[in-house]
């Protein structure tokens, strides 16, 4: 039998905090999760804790291989509740180009994160095992090969070419708003979070632009997302024109950075 | 002293200190809740031993006596086992320390 799931409405770490203090249990168990994510780091992703108030990190998710999120930069908040891990982290998706790009059914243009171990999606819920390892896998895991079928009644394929169309929509929008805004600075990342930004889009550049060359025959149509959530025209030869300009720079700015380094020997 | 005997080695016990080691029997080495070992106590407490046992369900899971308490009292836990899910019941006498 179904039973009637109440899904949470507090889910933003923003909007709502208890204003209570950490408890030790708290404190101690975000410290346990932090250093068992040293000791065993996960594959594409970043967790910087804030440095006045560990209940706060910033986490940096790139895009995995062979989707249509391949090496973009996906930046989320997350807050523990004074009383983890008894309940869930509240976590919020920013890289949404300012509330316009809904990169996924279950990760809406408003950051909201539907996930149902954070309470906001049916199905499991939070067990206080789990911890922030798993919690960010679960995210990075909703960034999948053919994200169409993640939203409710569309296991299926319902017209003929649905998932490669969603996926182009993903492919230009990961592109666009997953890397070019995020390296122009349109999108605020914490400051040390922009450094390894760079550094990556410089090893991924070559990617950038085959990925590019390859998606060039969309070029002037306009999106075709089976779900309705994001409207537009495939623009990829600005793209590939903002990547351009975007790579002399951090060039130009590692060349200073090593005239520095030669005159401070 | 007798060339006979050495056995008769004369010594004379003036202090001794006993050194005895205990270990809670379980299959997890640390609590899943709070992630700290058995044989350390829950953060909530300062002694380890009695006064912060480890509990067994009877999926066989194992947490600090606290921990599971405060994610069973808690709603959303709906009573089931924060590692399987299953419906939380403690297995009794999971409390005994072995010397």
């Amino acid at each position: 039998m179904a039973s009637v799931i109440k899904l949470r409405e507090d889910w933003d770490p923003d909007k709502h905090s208890s204003g209570l203090n950490p408890n030790t249990v708290c404190v101690s168990r975000i410290r346990r999760d932090l250093s068992s994510l040293l000791k065993d780091p996960l594959s594409g992703i970043l967790v910087i804790p804030d440095q006045d108030d560990i209940t706060k990190m910033n986490v940096l998710v790139t895009g995995p291989c062979e989707t249509p999120y391949e090496k973009g930069f996906f930046h989320f908040f997350m807050r523990m509740p004074y009383n983890y891990p008894i309940h869930p982290p509240r976590v919020k998706f920013l890289t949404t180009g300012a509330g316009s790009v809904r990169f996924n059914p279950n990760l809406y243009a408003n950051g909201k994160v539907c996930l149902s171990i954070l309470g906001t999606w049916s199905g499991p819920g939070w067990t206080p095992a789990q911890n922030v390892t798993s919690v960010v896998l679960s995210i990075q895991s909703l960034m999948c090969e053919k994200p169409y079928h993640n939203e409710p009644g569309y296991e299926f394929e319902r017209n003929k070419d649905d998932v490669r169309n969603y996926n182009i929509v993903i492919y230009h929008e990961t592109l666009r708003v997953g890397v070019c805004d995020v390296l122009e600075g349109k999108h605020p990342l914490p400051p040390n979070m922009i450094d390894v930004v760079s550094d990556s889009f410089i090893d991924f550049y070559d990617y950038y632009m085959a990925k590019i060359d390859e998606l060039m025959v969309y070029q002037g149509k306009p999106f075709r997302d089976p779900h309705g959530f994001n409207r537009g025209t495939f623009n990829f030869i600005h793209i590939r024109e903002r990547m351009g300009k975007i790579f002399k720079s951090i060039q130009k700015k590692n060349a200073k950075a090593k005239e520095v380094i030669v005159i401070d020997d | 002293m007798a060339n006979n005997d050495a056995a008769d080695f004369d010594v004379k016990i003036i202090k001794w200190n006993v050194v005895a080691f205990w270990k809670w029997i379980a299959s997890e080495e640390e609590c899943g809740i709070c992630r700290f070992e058995f044989e350390a106590c829950c953060p909530d407490c300062r002694l380890p031993g009695e006064s912060c046992p480890m509990a067994e369900g009877k999926c066989h899971h194992y947490f600090h006596l606290h921990c599971i308490q405060k994610w069973i009292k808690n709603v959303q836990s709906k009573r089931k086992c924060p590692l399987c899910r299953q419906d939380w019941s403690y297995v009794e006498d999971s409390s005994e320390i072995v010397l």
